[in-house]
């Protein structure tokens, strides 16, 4: 599903050479697999995970998605992947404050050309499923924390993307919420066969994962 | 991303915004109404020259005396003690016997008086060449003949207003009549006979223009003088006194008509070198192609329309330099939101698309409000007399409408370029 061979990321500064995020990523990920990526912060696994989410081009090294070399990919060919292949979960949910919890789910499938009606119909399963079917309507503003970040993996799961990628999903929640979270993911994960990669610094919420990737320094520590 | 879903977003947005959307298409809506203003004063004049050039002939020429402080140096000023003259306009007719009209007049301010009614009209001393031209009348009686002119008969003709099939509304606020119209109305005077100023003179015929709406003249009303009342020209010069223009036995000018719009510039060349050769360096006059004259009639309106249309060129300028500063403005706030819709797979071209449609929006937005403001004052205006702002067309509400919303394209093509440039990162990041 995801292979990335070399990846080096190095982020320009002035007069220096720059200061390299990753210094060289090797990594394979299968369909169906569930990633946790950890390590401290400023080791560079959100730059992996941005360069594997598409928001982000690698500096050097080659990355394959379905077998495609998608590292030279324009801005256009990126958007599309975005919105069509991948899903993303952020840490502060990222949701536009001024629509309801079902516009925000449906707005990926807008870009991606669905019409209003199907789009809003499937946004209001989804959110049914993971219980929020009471509060389609709500402004975001009105949801407690959790219910947030479920209408966030209810909007990255609304194009049915083969890939989620989950930037330390938990990160602003109690840990009832949590683990809450991480059960969907699992769900999605297991039920759906949807691959997850995630990225946390919580070693616990790792645990839950098929497999941990340890990142220090800009490399995956073996 | 669907255009609806766009417009959707953008009305919201818009919505959310009111005051400063409010403010940023305030100003194009000043510029809106004033572009319809222009509009409507464009089409009118060019609809009045060609009118006027309609009515008066293709190759109309006026020759008329200068007024003295019109002479080019005191010399030619102290020399000019000639003055036009009824045989000018034989010499021209019988040298250019190919020309469609040569019609001296002579004008006179000078009272009318039938019994008890006494009122100053307008009286104009014509040959019968005069009704070549112009000619939009229903004649009743006859009209003045060349042996009228040959012997100096005392007879006139008078003009009689049509009136209108359906008063338009500005003239019932315009409550002024015509005293002498009234009475012409009120009273036949066909077979008459009737004084002007000390002498009297028999009413031999009546010119009835056609209804206001029907008439050409309604509209070329530019400052033109419109006698009331026609008289054999020779008339005129041996026995109306009264005011005019011109003094002794003179004439005021002589309107020629070559029939052909090609000619106006060698007839005119020809008229002037006759005329000098007549009367030498003794008379100040000047030889004008009407449709210069009728320009030149049109030369303050114009000045006003241009004041107005700079104002508006300004007014939509300043109403651009708005969108674009909310546009700009509405980017440093919705950062985050351009972050987010790229990260969920928005392309550059639709962040561009989603802020240019928001700032057309708002051009049109606008473009509408002025359009309602201007068409009901531009009716306001015609309903107090403007004849200009009667010729309000739809279309012209269409065009303002399309640079207000072209307006706001313009305005924001820089700003959606920013906004689509920003890294989606970086724009995530933002706090």
């Amino acid at each position: 599903m995801i292979k990335c061979q070399n990846l080096k990321k190095i982020y320009p500064l002035k007069k220096s050479q720059g200061y390299p995020a990753l210094k060289g990523i090797n990594l394979e990920v299968r369909e169906c697999d569930f990633i946790a990526i950890s390590g401290p912060s400023g080791c560079g696994k959100s730059t992996l995970l941005n360069i594997l989410g598409f928001l982000d081009y690698p500096s050097e090294g080659k990355y394959f998605f379905k077998g495609k070399d998608v590292s030279g990919f324009n801005d256009n060919q990126r958007a599309y992947l975005r919105r069509k292949e991948i899903g993303f979960v952020f840490q502060s949910f990222n949701l536009l404050p001024r629509l309801s919890a079902i516009e925000n789910v449906a707005l990926p499938m807008f870009y991606l050309g669905k019409n209003r009606s199907y789009a809003i119909r499937k946004a209001a399963s989804i959110l049914e499923r993971l219980g929020l079917g009471n509060k389609l309507n709500n402004s975001i503003l009105e949801l407690s924390g959790g219910e947030r970040q479920r209408v966030g993996i209810a909007r990255a799961i609304s194009n049915d993307p083969k890939v989620l990628f989950a930037d330390e999903p938990t990160g602003n929640l109690d840990s009832a919420n949590s683990i809450d979270v991480l059960n969907i993911l699992k769900n999605l994960n297991k039920n759906m066969g949807m691959t997850i990669i995630m990225v946390t610094h919580d070693l616990k919420l790792a645990a839950m994962a098929d497999r941990i990737i340890k990142i220090k320094d800009g490399l995956i520590e073996i | 991303m669907r255009l609806m879903e766009i417009l959707r977003t953008a009305l919201l947005e818009i919505k959310q915004h009111k005051m400063r959307s409010f403010l940023s298409f305030f100003a194009i809506s000043i510029g809106v109404i004033s572009i319809m203003y222009t509009l409507t004063m464009v089409y009118s004049m060019n609809y009045r020259l060609e009118k006027a050039i309609e009515i008066s002939g293709p190759g109309r020429l006026n020759v008329e005396l200068k007024k003295s402080w019109e002479a080019e140096s005191s010399m030619e000023q102290k020399q000019a003690k000639d003055t036009l003259r009824y045989e000018d306009a034989l010499i021209l007719r019988k040298i250019f016997p190919e020309l469609y009209m040569v019609s001296p007049y002579l004008d006179k301010w000078i009272e009318f008086s039938d019994g008890y009614f006494k009122n100053y009209v307008g009286v104009r001393g014509i040959t019968t060449e005069w009704r070549k031209r112009g000619w939009v009348y229903k004649i009743k009686g006859r009209f003045i003949n060349q042996y009228d002119i040959d012997n100096v008969q005392r007879v006139c003709v008078v003009i009689k207003e049509g009136g209108w099939i359906k008063k338009p509304k500005w003239l019932k606020f315009y409550n002024y009549k015509d005293p002498f119209q009234n009475y012409v109305k009120h009273n036949e005077l066909l077979g008459k006979t009737i004084k002007l100023g000390s002498s009297l003179y028999k009413v031999v015929g009546i010119l009835e223009e056609p209804p206001g709406e029907k008439n050409p003249r309604t509209f070329i009303g530019v400052g033109m003088w419109e006698p009331n009342v026609l008289v054999p020209i020779t008339t005129a010069q041996k026995f109306l006194s009264g005011w005019s223009s011109s003094d002794g036995d003179g004439i005021d000018g002589i309107h020629i008509d070559t029939g052909r719009e090609e000619t106006i510039e060698k007839y005119k060349r020809l008229v002037e070198e006759v005329i000098k050769s007549i009367h030498g360096r003794n008379l100040l006059f000047s030889i004008k192609d009407y449709r210069e004259v009728i320009k030149d009639q049109m030369a303050d309106k114009k000045r006003d329309m241009i004041t107005v249309f700079i104002i508006g060129v300004i007014a939509i300028f300043s109403g651009g330099i708005g969108i674009m500063n909310v546009s700009l403005a509405a980017i440093y706030s919705r950062i985050k939101e351009i972050g987010i819709r790229r990260a969920i797979g928005a392309t550059r071209l639709d962040i561009m698309l989603q802020f240019m449609i928001e700032a057309m929006l708002l051009g049109l937005f606008g473009g509408i409000a002025g359009v309602i403001i201007g068409f009901f004052g531009i009716q306001y205006l015609a309903s107090k007399g403007d004849v200009d702002m009667m010729m309000l067309k739809w279309w012209m509400s269409l065009t303002a409408v399309f640079i207000a919303v072209l307006t706001g394209f313009l305005a924001s093509i820089y700003p959606a370029y920013s906004a689509s440039k920003l890294d989606p990162i970086e724009a995530l990041r933002y706090e």
